[in-house]
């Protein structure tokens, strides 16, 4: 059967080849925009971004606030993190979208890269697409990505870039930017106000049902995604909509800090499902290198019975710094939050949630997954908060640990805050265990390797939090947790 | 706000260095004083942007005018102490009024290889060698334990030697009276139980309800290799008091530790409670429990250390609260690298009788070895509405079935307790306090 499959890729491959090379013979246009800016933050860059964006007024006033407060401000140090300290006047803060090397061929891509595509099932289409090498037109004219448009629009559903919605809608800007996420909320927040590039924007209308799950990776004019993103997500009264974002293909890139903000904002009966798989550069064996992902991502459950549900896959970055977290205003909200993060080799990451109960009758579920292998450390940072207001509100918070080495570490640091209110519940409940011997020995007497059994382990200490992704995200992220603790066990 | 607040006030009393009464002992004690006057000068009072302090203010302690005078010349009617004083629990018991050794009250029973002293009379009697371990057991010293040492003068001392079994516990009662003008007791208190020793400890800190006080305790207790210690620390001061104890456990190679914090009284209380398995298969049960009302606010502050492998842990803490009371459990467990087949749980569960009282509840593990079990749990929330009705359908009043299970809930932690006659003391303590 195999041998099927790898002849017929084997042919796709040839196909592709020719028709790469006949548009070759076309020649490419290959635009590079020499359009940056000099390193270094001040108040005249976030002026010059502002103004090449072309935005409005208030856009810009803004930015200044965020920034004026930024130098006000000084970089937190108390998650379990080592940071090496970062030059903040080191870092290029505009960049026009710079159009990356096209390639003729996969051919051309590193091998080891094209080796993980395929063990990630990843169609030979989305490779192309995702290292950068050039896709024929025919292709891209019936590409999805169209024909989504296309019915979205139907629908009204606003799905375009931050700059675009900017332009074509102010006032929904105006009224919901910042509203989750103030421009004061923390350091890197603030300095995302401050500059962020571009990003994504959505807007259900009222009593829409997104009729499929919106991506950052189908939406036009993604190819930067940028250092300083901010995404906002409004669904309106009895809406709903999944969106996915980033993609389980690793993620190579220049920049080594990422500070975006993401804000969520659910209305009355209204739905929104956030899912993230991260797979940014996580440095070298030797932890030399890699991403620092330090974003803010909060909902609001605004509206009576609404929902906020966060489901995260972080096998990525040097370091991750995250807490997607929900505020649950309307009564009868709902928030969730599943998460698996994978630490090998030096990889950090501290991330939890927040979630934070004001109206009546709210609920909340948390269910974290952490696994370190190497040198890494893994915490799990989550605060449960039920205030006066929140009566008979329900809290159930499950944080497990597996270790697979004896150099790793695994923490768990909830924080658990009941204010003035005696008629709701908190219950909070943590593990941490390595895979037991007997576990080990029982697949391994039935003809399992050592690597499938660990393997199938994982993934079933993960299953709760997998179940709850997309299907074809599902099938992609159980692979690349058995790429990304390949050698952690032996 | 600034991670520490200036708190002059407190290290005032200690005066321009004019050697009072107290201030007796050798080089050490003088360095020991010097020390922690001089880091606490350094530091201040941490506020609530320190981590450990987040949920407790002590910023109310600067602004109190306290004094410390144990040697004061107008003696306490022994009959007003006699009245307040709580039934002796142990055939063996020392008795510290306002902070300073009380011998009238103490009876001390003679018994081979126990030592049993106060900190004056051992430093008097040149004895303070049995000191060399000061300061050695706990983490780095806090604000409050320099504070305490800046005025170190009285407390008990305890030496159990190689394996000896008293048969009895010792019982420590501090009694406040009389502190009308807001006074302060910083007592320390040093065990060592020798190798293969045997030891079961009672810490009582109560006063009348008039005083107004800030106790600030510390006792450290060394568990050499193969020795065993019970401790059992009962706390009804008044509610108009303060109270920051720090209990300090270094323990060698297999060691037991088993010990409870009952907080009852106090209207700012913070229990420290830190316990280093520094040697492999040894074992640390830390209990706690309490019942607060009015406006009282309770900390318990855990940290349990796994530093050697084959060693076992388990955290217990109940508590129930009622008015606008408020308690804090700040518990963590660290499994240090190479503490193999270590196994630990802990469980921080509270009862909230009050829609005015708050709980702030912070379980932690920070684990750096993989052959390990950890587990935590930690819930808040009120009494289970079906055993209530089970109660009822049985013929049993409202009022009645709250209070069955509400003290049913705290029960769980006494019937730990190896000695009765402590979990007997703290349930009569428990039933006049549950009124529902």
């Amino acid at each position: 059967m195999d041998r099927k499959i790898t002849d017929k890729k084997e042919e796709e491959r040839k196909l592709f080849k020719e028709l790469e090379n006949s548009e070759y013979k076309y020649g490419f246009k290959t635009e590079i925009d020499m359009d940056t800016v000099g390193k270094g933050l001040n108040e005249d860059i976030v002026r010059l971004i502002s103004e090449k964006k072309d935005e409005p007024d208030f856009l810009l006033e803004w930015r200044l606030r965020a920034f004026r407060h930024w130098k006000t401000m000084e970089m937190p140090d108390w998650a379990h993190l080592k940071i090496n300290p970062i030059d903040f006047q080191e870092i290029i803060y505009y960049a026009a979208p710079k159009k990356k090397k096209e390639l003729k061929s996969l051919d051309e891509v590193d091998e080891e890269i094209i080796d993980t595509f395929n063990r990630l099932g990843i169609p030979l289409e989305e490779q192309k697409k995702l290292s950068g090498v050039a896709v024929d037109a025919v292709f891209d004219s019936v590409s999805v990505a169209t024909t989504f448009s296309e019915k979205l629009k139907e629908l009204g559903v606003i799905f375009c870039s931050f700059s675009e919605a900017v332009k074509n809608h102010p006032e929904l800007i105006k009224k919901y930017l910042g509203s989750v996420v103030p421009y004061r909320d923390n350091f890197f927040a603030t300095l995302n106000s401050a500059v962020f590039s571009d990003g994504t924007f959505c807007y259900i209308p009222k009593g829409v049902i997104c009729p499929m799950d919106l991506s950052s990776y189908f939406r036009i004019n993604t190819a930067n995604i940028g250092q300083f993103e901010r995404t906002l997500i409004i669904a309106e009264e009895r809406s709903s909509v999944n969106y996915l974002e980033g993609c389980t293909a690793p993620m190579r890139d220049e920049n080594q800090l990422h500070a975006a903000v993401v804000e969520l904002i659910a209305l009355d009966d209204a739905k929104i499902k956030y899912s993230t798989v991260q797979n940014w550069y996580p440095g070298d064996k030797e932890g030399k290198g890699g991403i620092y992902n330090f974003v803010t991502k909060r909902g609001i459950c605004k509206g009576d019975n609404s929902k906020i549900s966060w489901t995260q896959v972080e096998t990525g970055s040097a370091i991750t710094w995250k807490y997607p977290s929900c505020i649950l205003k309307g009564d009868n909200s709902v928030g969730e939050f599943y998460s698996v993060a994978v630490t090998n080799n030096y990889q950090q990451a501290d991330t939890g949630t927040k979630m934070i109960h004001l109206g009546k009758n709210t609920k909340s579920t948390i269910i974290s997954k952490g696994i370190s292998g190497g040198h890494s450390n893994n915490s799990y940072r989550g605060l449960v908060r039920m205030t006066n207001s929140a009566t008979n509100s329900r809290n159930f918070s499950q944080c497990d640990s597996l270790l697979l080495g004896d150099k790793c570490g695994a923490h768990t640091f909830p924080y658990i805050e009941i204010h003035e209110n005696n008629s709701s519940k908190v219950e909070h409940e943590a593990t941490t265990s390595r895979i037991g011997e007997n576990q080990l020995f029982y697949l391994q007497q039935r003809g399992l390797s050592m690597e499938d059994a660990v393997s199938m382990i994982v993934n079933g200490f993960c299953k709760e939090v997998l179940n709850e992704l997309p299907m074809e995200f599902a099938v992609e992220a159980q692979k690349l947790l058995d790429i990304s603790l390949e050698g952690s066990v032996g | 706000m600034n991670r520490f607040v200036p708190a002059d006030n407190l290290i005032a009393p200690l005066g321009g260095g004019t050697l009072r009464k107290w201030k007796n002992g050798g080089k050490w004690a003088e360095n020991l004083r010097k020390n922690g006057k001089s880091e606490f000068i350094k530091t201040g009072i941490p506020s609530t942007r320190i981590e450990e302090w987040k949920y407790t203010d002590l910023t109310p302690l600067t602004k109190m005018d306290f004094s410390f005078n144990p040697d004061k010349t107008d003696p306490i009617d022994n009959a007003l102490i006699e009245k307040l004083l709580p039934p002796k629990l142990s055939e063996c018991s020392l008795v510290f009024v306002n902070g300073k050794f009380s011998e009238h009250f103490s009876f001390v029973h003679p018994t081979k290889g126990l030592f049993i002293d106060n900190v004056r009379n051992v430093i008097k009697s040149g004895r303070d060698d049995v000191f060399e371990c000061i300061g050695k057991a706990g983490t780095k010293p806090d604000a409050l334990t320099n504070l305490n040492r800046a005025y170190f003068n009285d407390g008990a001392v305890i030496r159990i030697g190689k394996d000896i079994d008293p048969g009895f516990p010792v019982h420590l009662i501090f009694l406040a009276v009389n502190a009308k003008s807001s006074e302060m007791f910083h007592p320390g208190n040093l065990i060592i139980a020798e190798e293969g020793s045997k030891f079961s400890l009672i810490e009582e800190y109560t006063g009348d309800p008039d005083s107004v006080y800030f106790t600030n305790t510390i006792t450290e207790i060394h568990i050499k290799d193969r020795a065993s210690v019970s401790h059992y620390k009962i706390q009804t001061e008044n509610h108009s008091s303060f109270h920051v104890g720090s209990l300090n456990v270094i323990q060698g190679k297999d060691t037991k530790f088993f010990s409870n914090t009952a907080t009852f009284g106090g209207a700012l209380t913070r229990n420290n409670i830190s316990a280093s398995m520094n040697g492999p298969g040894s074992e640390s049960n830390i209990e706690g429990l309490y019942f607060l009302k009015g406006a009282q606010h309770t900390d318990n502050h855990t940290e349990i250390f796994h530093n050697f492998p084959s060693c076992k842990s388990t955290e217990n803490f109940n508590g129930v609260l009622d008015g606008e009371s408020r308690a804090v459990f700040d518990g963590k467990i660290f499994v240090g690298e190479g503490s193999v087949q270590t196994d630990s749980t802990q469980s921080s569960r509270s009862l909230l009788l009050s829609g005015s009282a708050s709980v702030d509840s912070k379980p932690a593990l920070e684990i750096y070895a993989d052959d390990v079990k950890c587990s935590h749990s930690a819930s808040v929330g009120q009494l289970d509405t079906d055993s209530l009705y089970y109660l009822r359908s049985r013929g049993i009043g409202h009022n009645e079935a709250m209070k069955i299970l509400t003290s049913g809930f705290l029960k769980e932690i006494l019937e730990k307790f190896e000695n009765k006659d402590v979990s007997g003391k703290i349930e009569n303590l428990l039933n006049s306090e549950i009124k529902v």
